[in-house]
């Protein structure tokens, strides 16, 4: 009887399957386990998780190294995913054109058209039949600033207050008018400005100030400035209050930012070139159109470039390969919109900008796996070898998953790419790497959500949501109400939050809670179900996805909980059998590359 | 029908413009109050307490000696959020628990 371990190190975890293989090659697997990867894949860090998982796995059957006969690790994959956004467009306020703003308690309502004024200078400066747009800076208390609009309502249509007061005027004052509040710089007004307020009624939002033409009518605008006009309007849609005021130069831009391009290299010699600020389908159609891609180039100066360059020296130090001979194979692109910070706003208003999201994948000759191997071998005196490429060892662990049939394809769900491989009838293996995997999720759900928070992003992914409705219960995504006997804490109440396992976190965003579903459930479509089909078709036989009639999903994506079900439902309309892996029956969709190294050791020793 | 109002209880010593500024932050929010002066020595808990028993809305605000308490019925006479200085704030907090929106941290 020998004891054999395959061990199996990813780009974030490292898994182990144990098995007893007697005299007669049976093979019986008596244990298995996961931790973290230490260090980059690859390196000679690895060996400090290698043997906290070895022992993991031992520790469960009341067994230690010193009873291992033999360990076989991957010959690992030679790649490295990354991730980077490029906003292409910009928008830019000159001279405070626009106050987009959307407090929480406006007042009053209705749209007021006048000049803006400051509330002090009203009773010297004001011209009968004048209208006015007062402002109310945070020196004047809200029963000042009533008093003294009361004494010129007749003149006054508006008014744009610094604190948080707007209903504290309106039910003090003698007459409707709409009152926007909270405008942080306020000073930076410019006063003798025709302007306009406009709020709408509760649970409704502004109808003249989102329009061009409203905005073209109160300002008596020409084609031309109404062309202009429609930045603004287009992000004051949905408000429920807003300003415009128009100065001479005044000015708000959509500037397109210049994004750089990409450069992509074929094997055949083909090299086209296109345009980050063109969007990702377009992207994506040229990478598409070559087969074989060689190499990927970013235009140096811009995100993409760097992250590109950044990928290339991170792999050569792991490898120590020169920079020239890494290359840049895949990359995937998402359209996307951000919320930024408006240039010159006068109350944190932000913008939502167009950006593209983009995810490469990396790869070198290989990995120096043979280190870790010897590495191992010195430090723990078992035999050790590399044994097998990942994809190989991948689709023969695959295969104990029950119900499958050759040829079989895997797909493996990672954090840093989206691996595929084709196991056909003659035990011939066809294997490819994508970019963009859970990783790129996680930074597609932070930006989207503007949130500058990975670790929430990550969990907003992992975990399903609720709305706390009160100290006492919260509403489910799925609708259903959880009820408990302590109150919750007063930071989550009103709040959207994820539920993790041992915890409730907030997230301190505007958004609804369907809003953000909305989003994370997006984002996981276009990452892996569009990698689902890119990969499948680059090893599928004669590139014919339905040649396929099995799939296998693996790796740590596999385990989300929504993740597999969107993958499988894209594949059924290609009539392709697909499903979470059920590796040797009891491991789910992990430890299919040990259990493959397991099983290609059977009758070598 | 007794109307969906916040119940402030103010002790025999409290200061007006205390006072001013905790129902100008429920009015900000728009939700409705009414206070009541009592002839009570008792601490700000104690009066929350039992202005929340009296609220429609099961919310009370105690105020007493420079201290305001907010509690809820469900609390069971816990305080929510106590402040001597806050006061604006403890007041939209207050009309934020009614409206089920997000606390401002205090």
């Amino acid at each position: 009887m020998k004891l054999i371990a395959g061990v199996d190190i990813g780009n974030s975890t490292t898994e182990v399957a144990l098995a007893e293989i007697d005299k007669d090659n049976v093979t019986r697997f008596i244990s298995s386990s996961i931790t973290e990867t230490t260090g980059t894949k690859g390196t000679v860090q690895n060996v400090k998780g290698v043997i906290t998982g070895l022992n993991k796995a031992l520790d469960n059957v009341g067994k230690s190294l010193v009873d291992i006969d033999h360990i076989r690790i991957n010959e690992a994959a030679p790649v490295i995913g990354d991730t980077a956004m490029e906003t292409i467009t910009e928008t830019i306020i000159t001279e405070s054109t626009m106050i987009g703003h959307n407090p929480d308690t406006p007042g009053g309502e209705g749209l007021g058209i006048g000049t803006t004024i400051s509330l002090e200078d009203l009773e010297n400066n004001i011209v009968e039949d004048e209208n006015y747009i007062v402002i109310v800076n945070s020196e004047i208390d809200f029963e000042t600033a009533a008093k003294l609009i009361n004494r010129y309502i007749d003149n006054i249509t508006g008014a744009i207050v610094q604190r948080d007061e707007a209903v504290l005027i309106q039910n003090r004052i003698d007459k409707v008018i709409p009152i926007v509040d909270e405008v942080m710089y306020i000073d930076k007004i410019p006063t003798g400005m025709k302007s306009a307020v406009e709020v709408g009624p509760v649970g409704k939002t502004i109808k003249t100030l989102s329009n061009p033409y409203g905005i073209a009518n109160i300002f008596s605008l020409t084609p031309e400035e109404t062309r202009n006009i429609i930045p603004v309007a287009k992000s004051l849609v949905g408000n429920r209050s807003a300003v415009v005021i128009r100065t001479p130069k005044g000015d708000v831009k959509e500037k397109v930012i210049p994004a750089g391009s990409i450069t992509i290299y074929g094997n055949s010699g083909e090299r086209k070139v296109v345009d980050i600020d063109k969007g990702a389908e377009e992207i994506m159609n040229v990478v598409n159109s070559i087969e074989n891609v060689r190499n990927i180039e970013g235009e140096t100066g811009s995100n993409v470039g760097g992250m590109l360059n950044n990928m290339k020296s991170e792999l050569s130090l792991t490898t120590g390969q020169s920079m020239r001979d890494i290359q840049i194979k895949d990359i995937l692109a998402i359209d996307t919109f951000l919320p930024v910070t408006v240039k010159g706003a006068l109350a944190g208003e932000v913008a939502m900008e167009k950006a593209v999201g983009i995810a490469a994948m990396v790869q070198a000759e290989k990995l120096p796996m043979e280190k870790i191997a010897v590495e191992l071998e010195n430090k723990l005196h078992i035999n050790t070898v590399v044994a097998g490429v990942e994809a190989v060892m991948a689709t023969l662990g695959a295969w104990t998953t029950p119900g499958c049939r050759l040829p079989l394809a895997i797909l493996d769900l990672g954090g840093g790419s989206t691996d595929a491989a084709l196991l056909d009838e003659k035990g011939k293996v066809t294997s490819t790497h994508l970019a963009g995997a859970g990783g790129f999720i996680t930074m597609m759900i932070d930006s989207e959500l503007g949130l500058n928070n990975i670790s929430l992003a990550e969990d907003i992914k992992r975990y399903n949501l609720a709305k706390v409705e009160s100290l006492f219960h919260m509403r489910l995504e799925n609708g259903e109400i959880l009820f408990f006997d302590e109150p919750l804490e007063p930071k989550l109440f009103g709040r959207v939050v994820v539920c993790r396992d041992d915890e409730f976190v907030p997230i301190e965003s505007s958004h609804s809670m369907e809003r953000i579903v909305e989003i994370r459930r997006n984002v996981k479509k276009e990452v892996f179900v569009n990698n689902a089909v890119r990969a499948l078709k680059k090893i599928a036989p004669l590139g014919e996805i339905r040649n396929i009639p099995n799939v296998v999903m693996v790796g740590g994506s596999a385990l989300d909980f929504e993740i597999p079900e969107m993958v499988m439902e894209e594949l059924s309309n290609y009539n392709i059998v697909a499903g979470k892996g059920e590796i040797r029956r009891v491991e789910g969709p992990r430890n299919a590359v040990a259990t493959g190294l397991v099983m290609s050791g059977v009758g070598v020793l | 029908m007794k109307k969906p109002c916040i119940v402030i209880k103010c002790g025999t010593n409290y200061s007006e413009c205390h006072l001013k500024e905790i129902v100008a932050g429920i009015e900000e929010e728009g939700v409705l109050y009414t206070t009541i002066d009592v002839e009570e020595n008792s601490d700000p808990i104690d009066l929350a307490v039992k202005a929340a028993n009296m609220s429609p809305v099961e919310v009370g605000i105690g105020l007493q000696n420079n201290t305001a308490v907010l509690t809820v019925v469900k609390l069971n006479n816990r305080p929510l959020f106590y402040t001597d200085e806050k006061y604006r704030v403890i007041g939209q907090n207050a009309a934020r628990y009614v409206k089920g929106r997000p606390f401002i941290p205090m």
